[in-house]
């Protein structure tokens, strides 16, 4: 008899404690909001699609939402409490893997997005902000940065501050990208060494509507060569130069001896 | 009668437009809606093992009712977001490419993407296999003769014309033979100092293998050929010396991005001159050790090197050993590149020489360069490099100060 009226109580103490459990507060709770400013998109939310295309409609988001954007597609999408600002761009598909006070984990598998990042640190502790793509992962630290992923080739450009690249294959590489420079990432290799881009470039690699830079991902074909050729020379330039210098140092040092030797010769 | 005609040609195009749009919008050929990528796979990927799985999603507007690979269905749900893989067999060369199209069809439409995988070695995109540096440089040094401080001391402007070409010859996917020279030349703007010009040829061979477990391998040999009074520009007319050499060397990049190398180099030299006294004979081997570290500290990129030089000469006095260290740290900013140097030599000879009043002679040499570069043009740099070398020594002739401005050009073709 004892047993009958003590199941019931704890029955509802279960449902009390999984009720209050912050996870599943935060789960229901919305994160922050979006803004389709143009276009189409799709919204996965506790595994229930809904299309929209009204221009301006402003939606809560929640963490786990699944996002697919059209064609000629503008989102925008707020975070509430760190106040970090997501752009996504045409034929995008993105994903808030886990948004906490912590930091945010997100994922881009396929398509284009700028972040706006406010700071690294709120309230003096330090958060991370990361974008896991098909291939790599991106660490953003207080900063506005394009990001880029198709066909496992993910690549970062920086507009202001400062951000990380690193391949999931080989994650012992990390790649620093400073403001106005641009990384990319292969399946399978390690992130290309930060590059200075050139401003025509940066106007491409900015533009949402842009399609053949989505079909080629920010450095697409075209580009990688425009952008990678003096990176290489330059690359080569310092090598070469480098050793240049020592076989150099080493040529005046071969003839100084060789000055002294000639005048043992001749005192 | 030819109103009607008219009007039935407005309708028959209007239709045709209509046909055409409703044609496009009800069942495109690539719907861009529908995403098809690979997280493993780029549309042409490279393996070194003979099998795999590539993994694929696709995301769509409209429920997926249909996918296909190389036109074999898959068993999957009906859903917007799939997700599924296909493992796979590789031949070996010349059929060692599979491809995988795979297709998506919804109710509106359909989408196609092929992806490409091959057995073995990424092809590696095509470099100019021939690159010529040529450097043009005006150096001021304000001790031509390297005098001690209490003696008088002679300026002199020199220039300095380096060529260096460079051919390689690829041998594999990550092997290279290179095939380079160095020519320099001096020439002094007083022809007091023609003896000084230095005629520096050298014509070497180096095989570099890219990537091992242990990182860059390479190893090389040459020749080298010192002359000097340039009154001939081609080339030196007083043969000085002769060097050949072998060496090899390794490079490993660490985990953050910093590098370190070890090298060893052994070079016989045959100087041309024949000593009178064959304890002064100058015929040597000589075994170098070197190492470097390249790592950025506080966005400064750090070099730091070492050497350990053992001379083996066929002269009792000419025998010596030298160590060298340098550190030197650069900063581009944006087109421009400051850098500080500091080095130290110190060279000891063996035996005591009673030239030099019986002492065992050393030299140490400590060289500051400022120097600052800037980049002209993606293949051009110019640069202004200010050294101050400083030698002290146990025999007074060997000490001297000396300070070089250099203005250098350096243009890549």
């Amino acid at each position: 008899m004892k047993f009958n009226i003590q199941m019931p109580a704890i029955l509802l103490l279960l449902i009390f404690i999984l009720c209050s459990s912050p996870d599943l507060e935060a789960s229901t709770q919305p994160i922050g909001t979006l803004q389709l400013e143009k276009g189409i998109i799709r919204i996965r939310q506790s595994g229930v699609d809904t299309m929209h295309s009204e221009q301006g409609k402003i939606l809560p988001v929640y963490n786990g939402d699944e996002f697919q954007t059209g064609l000629i597609t503008f989102v925008r999408i707020k975070l509430n409490g760190s106040g970090d600002d997501i752009e996504l761009s045409s034929q995008t598909f993105f994903r808030l893997s886990n948004i906490s006070a912590e930091g945010q984990e997100l994922s881009m598998p396929v398509g284009k997005a700028t972040f706006n990042v406010k700071k690294p640190r709120i309230k003096g502790r330090k958060r991370r902000f990361r974008i896991k793509t098909a291939n790599a992962l991106i660490n953003i630290k207080g900063s506005i940065v394009r990001a880029a992923s198709l066909d496992g080739v993910t690549g970062v450009f920086t507009l202001s501050g400062s951000a990380t690249l690193e391949s999931l294959d080989e994650p012992e590489v990390v790649v620093e990208i400073n403001v106005g420079q641009a990384s990319q990432a292969s399946v399978g290799e390690t992130p290309d060494d930060a590059f200075v881009v050139p401003p025509e470039v940066i106007k491409t690699i900015m533009d949402p509507d842009n399609q053949d830079s989505l079909t080629v991902v920010i450095f697409g074909i075209e580009l990688d060569v425009k952008i990678e050729k003096p990176a290489e020379v330059l690359e080569t330039l310092d090598t070469t130069l480098d050793e240049l210098e020592k076989e150099i140092d080493d040529a005046i040092d071969a003839a100084a001896d060789a000055k002294i030797k000639l005048i043992i010769k001749n005192p | 009668m030819k109103k009607f005609n008219r009007l039935m040609v407005f309708f028959g195009t209007v239709l045709l437009f209509c046909g055409s749009s409703i044609g496009f919008v009800a069942y495109s050929s690539d719907d861009p809606n529908i995403l098809i990528f690979s997280s493993t796979h780029t549309p042409e990927s490279y393996q070194k093992t003979n099998s795999g799985v590539i993994k694929l999603e696709i995301v769509s507007f409209e429920p997926i009712q249909k996918v296909t690979v190389n036109g074999n269905k898959q068993e999957l749900p009906i859903d917007r977001q799939l997700k599924f893989e296909i493992p796979y067999q590789l031949s070996d060369p010349p059929n060692n490419s599979t491809n995988f199209v795979v297709e998506a069809a919804t109710d509106s439409g359909k989408a196609q993407k092929a992806f490409s995988v091959t057995f073995g070695a990424k092809p590696r995109p095509k470099k100019t296999p021939f690159l010529l540096i040529g450097i043009v440089g005006l150096t001021h040094n304000d001790n031509v003769n390297s005098v001690s401080s209490d003696l008088t001391k002679e300026a002199a402007t020199k220039l300095v014309l380096t060529v260096v070409p460079i051919y390689t010859i690829p041998l594999a996917a990550d092997q290279d033979l290179v095939i380079k020279g160095v020519v320099l030349r001096e020439k002094y703007s007083d022809t007091d100092y023609e003896g000084k010009e230095v005629s520096y040829t050298q014509a070497a061979a180096q095989w570099i293998q890219k990537k091992t477990s242990f990182g860059e391998l390479s190893a090389d040999a040459g020749i080298n050929d010192i002359r000097l009074k340039n009154a001939n520009p081609l080339v030196g007319e007083t043969e000085t010396s002769k060097e050949v050499f072998v060496g090899g060397a390794l490079k490993q990049k660490l985990a953050d991005k910093s590098t370190w190398n070890v090298g060893l180099k052994y070079k016989i030299k045959d100087t041309i001159a024949e000593a009178l006294n064959p304890n002064y004979d100058s015929d040597a081997a000589e075994l170098k050790l070197s190492g470097g570290y390249t790592t950025t500290l506080a966005d400064i990129k750090t070099k730091l090197k070492g050497s350990y030089t053992i001379n083996d000469a066929k002269g009792l006095y000419m025998d010596s050993t030298a160590y060298s260290t340098s550190v030197k740290g650069s900063q581009p900013i944006d087109k421009w590149t400051p850098s500080l140097q500091a080095k130290t030599t110190t060279k000891t000879m063996a035996e005591a020489d009673p030239l030099k009043e019986n002492l065992i002679p050393y030299t140490t040499t400590n060289t500051l360069t400022a120097k600052l570069a800037y980049k002209l043009f993606p293949k051009s740099v110019i640069a202004l490099e200010l050294k101050m070398k400083n030698a002290t020594s146990n025999v007074d002739a060997s000490v001297f100060d000396q300070n070089l401005a250099i203005l250098s050009f350096t243009q890549i073709y």
